[in-house]
C-alpha cells in the first residue's frame, strides 16, 4: 500500500470509520492490529483532551474530568485539529458549546468558554507598542469628536447575560471554589480582556463604557462611540473612560 | 535577530533539561544550574506575549535547543507553509544550538493527530520524508535533527529496519540525528530488537544529540507494551543503554524530557546531573 492510502487508512480508523489500516499491522508479541491501533486511538483523544482543558480549565472544572473527556471527544469528532500546531483546536470550542447546549441550564457555557478564548488570544498576541499620550494634548477642542484609535493586539471585550467573570474568577483560587449561581438573575457582565506584564487581566466594565469600547474598537470616531454609551447612561464620563483606557495600556494610536 | 543561514550557536557540554512553561519563572529567578535548554517550538508560536518573552530570556543565560512536534514531516499531505513560516521565524528570534523534528508523520487529509505516529519503513515513505527534510533545511538554511519515535506497531510493508531506515534518512538527505535512547528502548521492548544491534546500524557520526524519558509499562490484552509517556524519572535499563550510547557516540548533548505530571525543577535538574555523571 503506498504511503498517502496508508496514511488515509490509518487517520479513519483513529475515528472509528473504518479498520482497513489493520491488514497492515503486524499483529505480532501478543497483541493484535486493533489492540495496537486502539493505543494510538487513545493517545488522540486523551492528548486532544487534555489540551483542550488547558485552554479551558473552567469549562473543564464546571464540567468534571469524566463529562469534560465525553465533550472533548465529541468536539474533536466535528472539530479535529487541523494544525501541528495545537493551540489552534480551541479557537471553534465556544461556537461548539453555544450549539451543543443552546437552551437548558448549561447554555451559559459558551460565554465562559468565549471568555477563556479571548484570555488565551490576550497571552498570546503581539506586544503592543507604547501609546505616546502626548499625541491626545495636540488635538483641537473641534477635532476631538473625529478622532480614532488603534487598540493593542492583545485588547479584547466579551459581554454575556450571564456573571461569567465572577464564574471565572470563583475558579482561579485552587480547592476553593465559590460556587456562582449562573441563573438569569445573578446578572449581565461586561469584560474587558487586555494584557499586563504579567500576563492577561481579566476585568468588569460598566454598559455604558462597554459599548464605548466595542464602538472604539471597531474603528469608529470618539464622538460616535461617546453618543452610543451616553444613550445607555446619560451621566456617562468620557474623560474618565479615556483616562482609563491610557492607563490601562489599551492604546496602541490615535489619528484625527 | 539573525536570518536563516547564520552559523548556529555552540553545542553545549553539560546535560540539559526541557523548558516548560510551569518553570518558566522559577528557571529564570533561581538560574538553576544545567547545561541547557530544550523548548518545543510550538510552544512558542506565538505572535508575542510571556512565553516567548520567557524563553528569549533563557536565551541570554543559557544555550537553547529548539524540538518541533508538530510538523510531521512523513506526512504524504502538503508541508503546512504557516507551520513553517512560525518555525523559521522562531529559529531567526532565538539563534538555537539545534532545531530538531521527528522521524514521523502525524496528519492525512486535513485532520492532525499531534501524535508522532511510525513511518511505513519502505523505499518510497524513505524519499518522501527525505524530500521534506531536505525542504525544512533549505527554509531554515541550517541542518536539522531527526528524532526516533517510540511505536507501539510495525507495518507489514518494511523494507528497512527501524535504525537503517535512519541510516538511510542520514544518507539521503543530510540530516543529522537525536537519539532518543528512552524510545530505542521502548521499542526494542515492543518490537523484539536489539538496541545494541541498533546501535550498530546508525552512523555514529550523525547523532548530535541524545534524549532521555520516562515511560510506563502498560497492559493489552494481559500483554505488557511499553508507552512513552515522559511522565516519570528514567529507569535503570535506559541509564545501562544510555552509558553504551555514550560510548560509542561521544559526549554529544544530553537532554532529560519530562512533559506530563511535571515534578518540582530540583527533580529534573537531579536527573541533568545524573546525566552528567554517566562516563
Amino acid at each position: 500500500m503506498k504511503l498517502p492510502e496508508l496514511q488515509q487508512h490509518f487517520i479513519a480508523s483513529l475515528y472509528g470509520e473504518s479498520s482497513d489500516i489493520e491488514a497492515q499491522v503486524r499483529g505480532d508479541h501478543g497483541i493484535g492490529a486493533a489492540g495496537r491501533m486502539a493505543i494510538y486511538r487513545y493517545n488522540l483523544q486523551a492528548g486532544f483532551g487534555k489540551a483542550l482543558a488547558l485552554e479551558f480549565p473552567v469549562i473543564a472544572a464546571l464540567c468534571g474530568a469524566d463529562y469534560f473527556a465525553r465533550l472533548a471527544r465529541e468536539f474533536q469528532l466535528a472539530h479535529p485539529s487541523t494544525s501541528g500546531d495545537l493551540h489552534h483546536i480551541g479557537a471553534p470550542f465556544p461556537r461548539y458549546l453555544r450549539q451543543r447546549f443552546e437552551s437548558g441550564d448549561y447554555a451559559y457555557f459558551a460565554d465562559v468558554a468565549e471568555l477563556e478564548w479571548a484570555r488565551e488570544e490576550a497571552a498570546r498576541a503581539a506586544d503592543g507598542v507604547p501609546f505616546d499620550v502626548g499625541t491626545l494634548g495636540t488635538v483641537a477642542p473641534e477635532d476631538t469628536p473625529a478622532l480614532r484609535f488603534a487598540f493593542q493586539p492583545a485588547v479584547r471585550l466579551v459581554v454575556s447575560r450571564w456573571p461569567i467573570l465572577s464564574i471565572w474568577e470563583a475558579h482561579q483560587a485552587p480547592g476553593e471554589v465559590r460556587p456562582v449561581d449562573p441563573g438569569a438573575s445573578a446578572g449581565a457582565e461586561h469584560v474587558l480582556v487586555r494584557r499586563a506584564a504579567t500576563g492577561p487581566v481579566l476585568e468588569r466594565v460598566g454598559e455604558a463604557e462597554f459599548s464605548w469600547l466595542a464602538s472604539l474598537l471597531r474603528g469608529a470616531p470618539l464622538g460616535e462611540a461617546f453618543d452610543a454609551a451616553l444613550a445607555i447612561d446619560a451621566a456617562f464620563d468620557v474623560a474618565m473612560a479615556l483616562q482609563r483606557c491610557v492607563a490601562r495600556g489599551l492604546f496602541r494610536a490615535a489619528c484625527g | 535577530m539573525t536570518t536563516p543561514g547564520q552559523a548556529p550557536a555552540p553545542a553545549p557540554v553539560r546535560a540539559g533539561i526541557g523548558l516548560r512553561a510551569p518553570h518558566h519563572r522559577e528557571v529564570l529567578e533561581r538560574a538553576p544550574d544545567v547545561g541547557w535548554f530544550e523548548a518545543h517550538s510550538e510552544n512558542y508560536f506565538a505572535d508575542g506575549g510571556g512565553a516567548v518573552a520567557a524563553l528569549l530570556a533563557v536565551r541570554e543565560r543559557w544555550p537553547v535547543a529548539l524540538h518541533g512536534v508538530g510538523l510531521g514531516l512523513g506526512s504524504a499531505g502538503p508541508l503546512d507553509r504557516e507551520h513553517l513560516r512560525k518555525l523559521t521565524r522562531l529559529v531567526a528570534r532565538v539563534n538555537p544550538w539545534a532545531v530538531s523534528e521527528h522521524a514521523c508523520w502525524g496528519h492525512a487529509g486535513g485532520r492532525h493527530t499531534n501524535d508522532l505516529l511510525p513511518m511505513p519503513r519502505t523505499a518510497e515513505a524513505l524519499r518522501h520524508l527525505a524530500g521534506r527534510v531536505g525542504e525544512l533545511q533549505d527554509a531554515l538554511g541550517r541542518q536539522v535533527l531527526l528524532e526516533n519515535v517510540s511505536s507501539y506497531l510495525e507495518f507489514r510493508n518494511a523494507e528497512f529496519s527501524e535504525a537503517g531506515f535512519l541510516a538511510a534518512l542520514v544518507a539521503e538527505s543530510g540530516c543529522a540525528l537525536l537519539l532518543d535512547v528512552n524510545n530505542v528502548y521502548v521499542n526494542a521492548c515492543n518490537h523484539g530488537f536489539d538496541a545494541e544491534g541498533y546501535f550498530d546500524e546508525l552512523p555514529a557520526a550523525a547523532v548530535r544529540e541524545i534524549h532521555l524519558a520516562g515511560h510506563e509499562v502498560s497492559e493489552v490484552g494481559g500483554v505488557g507494551i511499553r508507552i512513552d509517556t515522559h511522565d516519570r524519572p528514567v529507569c535503570d535499563a535506559v541509564w545501562t543503554l544510555y552509558a553504551s550510547a555514550r560510548r560509542r557516540f561521544g559526549r554529544v548533548p544530553t537532554l532529560i524530557e519530562w512533559d506530563a505530571t511535571l515534578p518540582p525543577l530540583d527533580v529534573l535538574v537531579a536527573e541533568a546531573r545524573r546525566a552528567d555523571e554517566v562516563a
